[in-house]
C-alpha cells in the first residue's frame, strides 16, 4: 500500500468514525495525503494551542485521541542553581499534553511546616469538549511515584496543591452535585492519598477568580495537628 | 512501607543548570532595578545562553527573588510550564503571561499578610 492510500484508509476510517475530536485534525491529515507521504508531523489544535505530533503516533481508542511520545524526563532530577535540592519531573518531546513537576518547600509561609507540591497536566482538551492523552501516562500511578521518591527525599507529611478547578471535570461535576471542594478532592484521591497515609484533607477556594469558577487550595496531611482548621 | 528513592530513576542534571549568581542578577534586576519580570528574565537568558531555558528556571527565580510568597496560588507554576514558558521552545514563550500571573499572584490577598 502506498504512502497515499494508507493515509487515506485513516482518513476514511476516522470519517466513519463521526468523533467530533477529528474536526481539527482532518484537514492537516488531507495535506499529508495529497502529498502521499509519511513520517512527517501532524499539528493537532488542542486547548487553543497547536501540539506537534507524529501521524503514525496518533491512535483512536474508544472516544479517545492517544498520542506517543518520548518521556525526555522521568523521576528525580537536581534543581537549577542548587545541585542538593530534588525535583520530580515528568516530561514529553514535543507535547504538553501530559508532564508533572514536583516540587518541595522546607516552609509554609503561613503555616510552618514542610510540604511538596507539583503541577500536573494528565490530558489536553479540545474545544468540542474531547481529550487528547498522552500513552501510558496516568495522573494517579505518576502521582503516587512522585509522593513515594519526594518523601524518601525529604520525609515531608504535607501536600499542598492549588488547582484551577474549571480546568478539571471533576470539580465542574461535584460543584453541579453541590459538593464541596474538600469533598470532591478527598472523592478523587481517596484510594491514592489514604493508601499512601495521607489521611487527613482540607480544600479551600482561594477565592482568586477564573472565568466563572474559582481556584481551589488544597491541603492533605499525615498527622492532625497540621490541618490548618 | 514506602520504597527507597533510589529504586527510582534520577537524572543528576537538571534541564538547565545555572549558577547561583544568575539568581541574585535576576533578583536585583527585578527588585532593585526595576525591571518587569520578562525583560529581566530575558537579560538573563541572554548572559547565561540558556534561550532554550526549562520552565522551572523562572519558577526557582520567582522562589528566589520573592521567598514570603505563595507561588502555587491561582495556579501560576502550571501557567508558566504550559502557557508563558513550555516545552522549552522559545518559538512557543509567552512574556506576558509570565508578567500577568506574577502581578496576579503578589496582588493575591493571602500573600498580602505579615
Amino acid at each position: 500500500m502506498s504512502d497515499k492510500d494508507f493515509i487515506n484508509s485513516k482518513l476514511l476510517l476516522m470519517r466513519q468514525d463521526k468523533q467530533p475530536v477529528f474536526d481539527g485534525f482532518v484537514g492537516p491529515l488531507q495535506e499529508m495525503a495529497k502529498q502521499g507521504e509519511l513520517g512527517k508531523t501532524v499539528k493537532i489544535p488542542v486547548d487553543g494551542n497547536w501540539f506537534t505530533v507524529s501521524f503514525d503516533a496518533v491512535q483512536v481508542k474508544e472516544d479517545r485521541l492517544v498520542i506517543t511520545a518520548n518521556r525526555i524526563l522521568d523521576g528525580l532530577t537536581t534543581a537549577t542553581h542548587n545541585p542538593a535540592e530534588r525535583r520530580y519531573i515528568v516530561e514529553f518531546a514535543g507535547t504538553r499534553a501530559a508532564y508533572l513537576v514536583g516540587f518541595y518547600e522546607p516552609r509554609h509561609i503561613r503555616h510552618g511546616w514542610p510540604y511538596i507540591y507539583w503541577s500536573i497536566r494528565s490530558y489536553a482538551p479540545c474545544s468540542t469538549g474531547a481529550r487528547v492523552y498522552v500513552q501510558d501516562f496516568f495522573a494517579h500511578e505518576e502521582i503516587r511515584k512522585l509522593i513515594v521518591a519526594m518523601e524518601g527525599v525529604y520525609g515531608t507529611s504535607n501536600i499542598l496543591n492549588s488547582y484551577i478547578n474549571d480546568n478539571l471535570l471533576r470539580f465542574q461535576a461535584g460543584v453541579r452535585a453541590g459538593k464541596t471542594p474538600q469533598e470532591i478532592e478527598k472523592a478523587w484521591s481517596r484510594g491514592l492519598m489514604e493508601g499512601l497515609g495521607y489521611c487527613h484533607v482540607e480544600a479551600n477556594d482561594t477565592g482568586g477568580p477564573k472565568g466563572s469558577w474559582k481556584s481551589v487550595a488544597v491541603h492533605w496531611c499525615k498527622h492532625k495537628q497540621d490541618l490548618r482548621g | 512501607m514506602s520504597r527507597k528513592p533510589d529504586l527510582f530513576l534520577f537524572t543528576p542534571t537538571p534541564p538547565t543548570v545555572l549558577p547561583m549568581e544568575s539568581a541574585h542578577d535576576f533578583k536585583r534586576w527585578v527588585l532593585a532595578d526595576g525591571l518587569k519580570p520578562s525583560v529581566a528574565l530575558r537579560k538573563l537568558m541572554d548572559k547565561y545562553q540558556c534561550p532554550k531555558m526549562h520552565a522551572t528556571v523562572p519558577i526557582d527565580l520567582i522562589r528566589f527573588a520573592y521567598p514570603n510568597i505563595d507561588i502555587g496560588l491561582l495556579g501560576f507554576t502550571f501557567r508558566i510550564i504550559d502557557s508563558a514558558y513550555p516545552n522549552s521552545d522559545p518559538k512557543q514563550f509567552s512574556d506576558d503571561d509570565f508578567d500577568q500571573g506574577l502581578a496576579e499572584v503578589l496582588a493575591h490577598p493571602l500573600n498580602q499578610v505579615e
